[in-house]
């Protein structure tokens, strides 16, 4: 790394020390991620280590070119982990065909007769789910699809149409008060409209498949991440007092809601509850023997909703989409 | 993908031909070859009350065709002696650059997060020991003496090159 050193044995060392160091903050930056990327980074930094170490020994020579070949640069960590996750995340589609709810049962098969009774319970009130991409975007990437599909498929109720595309329309509003520069957001805000604008025209096959396709999908992701950001900056007096002690609005959503995959908080589902005026209900499925039922959390706009809320599917550290049996007799799905 | 990129790229281009007269340490941001967006250059200006005063700095921009969504790839060509600055790659220790870029980002308002990274570095993540070193132990006459040296070496008279 320090080519310009004279590569003896002694200034040897401080350069490697440094390596592993970065390599470890890097890695440690990583696990800011939640998420289950962690085993394989820490395998990462200790081979490089142990690599280092190995090198030092029976080359002591000419060093620098051996520590060259196995130093791995900020970036190529960064681009191993995305490959990483890419190659994970592309077991799974971004969003998934609804299945029935028994497919949750079957992957409890196996586990703890709380998961089983509260799934069964869960089941009396709701009959599908949609799987959303672990991909740390499943959060944003869940409500999206759940908000463009309960537009389209609300045949009956045209005026729900007309309320999206003023939601939209007011987050535009928002973003330019929250400071965003126009330059970076309106190509997201462009897809996300754009692929509204077709919803009384389209078919839920083209729906799914837009949601499938990166570009879009993830500028919608984007778009629905950007709103967050930009109500929670532009309620700070509201939320400020929740973060973590000296940290500005501005660091919290530019680390934690900006970001691509960057895993969602309460903070964020309250945010675009009232930047969206949705309402999203949550079903906490968790392994707590003393309770048979799941818990709903709701979260409600300020203002009055104009759809029943979405309903989401949360296990810790993941969204899925759920879908109620009572939209369906309402006519609204 | 690489249609949105375009698209995006295009119109950074248009808002930093307008906005230049707002970047003072930012002497040049343009694509290298008019016809490929996806590769650009920079030239920062060392600051008045630094040791880089004087020096002009070409930094190499690639982006990639799922940017903004990924972070572009920015190294320095002209060899800079700074803490966070690989001396033989140009490599950039910058979290904006890496785990804390976002899609907010332009490139102008990341040029212009480097060219502060030249006045406030960071010598607790180092690419470069040496100069993080010196300025760990507080000897800011040995920094900026180095750091002059370095810009008078490389970073001055480039374009005769």
């Amino acid at each position: 790394m320090h080519e310009h050193q004279e590569p003896t044995p002694e200034t040897f060392s401080t350069p490697v020390l440094s390596t592993t160091t970065a390599t470890a903050t890097a890695v440690a930056a990583e696990a800011a991620v939640p998420g289950a990327m962690l085993a394989t980074p820490a395998n990462e930094s200790t081979t490089a280590q142990s690599l280092s170490t190995a090198s030092q020994e029976p080359r002591q020579g000419e060093p620098t070119a051996q520590s060259n070949e196995i130093q791995l640069t900020d970036e190529q960590i960064l681009t191993q982990m995305q490959a990483i996750k890419d190659e994970e995340a592309n077991a799974h589609p971004l969003v998934d065909n609804s299945v029935d709810l028994t497919e949750l049962e079957k992957e409890y098969e196996n586990g703890s007769q709380a998961f089983k009774n509260k799934i069964k319970n869960l089941s009396d009130t709701h009959d599908r789910m949609r799987r959303s991409r672990g991909d740390g975007n499943c959060f944003y990437r869940a409500i999206a699809f759940a908000w463009f599909e309960r537009v389209m498929l609300a045949k009956t109720k045209p005026e729900l149409y007309t309320h999206a595309i003023k939601a939209m329309e007011e987050s535009k509003d928002l973003l330019l008060a929250a400071e965003f520069e126009p330059l970076a957001f309106e190509d997201f805000y462009a897809v996300t409209l754009e692929t509204l604008e077709s919803v009384p025209t389209s078919t839920p096959e083209a729906l799914l498949t837009a949601f499938q396709t990166d570009e879009i999908s993830n500028s919608i992701v984007m778009h629905f991440r950007l709103v967050a950001s930009a109500y929670l900056k532009t309620h700070q007096e509201d939320y400020a007092p929740f973060l973590e002690f000296g940290q500005t609005m501005d660091e919290y959503c530019s680390m934690h809601v900006e970001a691509m995959g960057r895993e969602s908080e309460e903070m964020m589902l309250i945010a675009l509850t009232k930047a969206m005026h949705i309402g999203i209900e949550v079903a906490y499925l968790s392994g707590n023997q003393s309770a048979d039922e799941v818990n709903f959390l709701p979260f409600s706009p300020d203002t009055e909703p104009y759809m029943p809320p979405l309903v989401l599917l949360y296990r810790p550290g993941h969204y899925d989409i759920l879908y109620r049996k009572s939209h369906c007799l309402e006519g609204v799905v | 993908m690489s249609t949105a990129v375009h698209r995006r790229m295009l119109k950074e281009y248009l808002a930093i031909q307008k906005n230049s007269a707002t970047r003072p340490h930012l002497e040049l941001l343009e694509p290298i070859q008019e016809d490929d967006l996806l590769h650009w250059q920079a030239i920062l200006l060392g600051t008045a009350d630094s040791g880089y005063e004087g020096g002009r700095f070409r930094l190499d921009i690639v982006i990639p065709t799922s940017y903004p969504i990924q972070p572009p790839t920015i190294r320095f060509l002209t060899t800079i002696c700074h803490p966070n600055v690989h001396f033989k790659t140009g490599e950039i220790c910058l979290d904006i650059l890496k785990s804390e870029w976002t899609p907010s980002w332009t490139l102008e308002s990341v040029c212009v997060a480097i060219s502060s990274l030249l006045t406030n570095p960071e010598p607790s993540s180092p690419l470069n020991c040496d100069a993080a070193n010196l300025l760990r132990c507080g000897d800011m006459a040995g920094y900026n003496s180095l750091v002059k040296m370095y810009t008078a070496l490389y970073a001055m008279d480039e374009d005769q090159e």
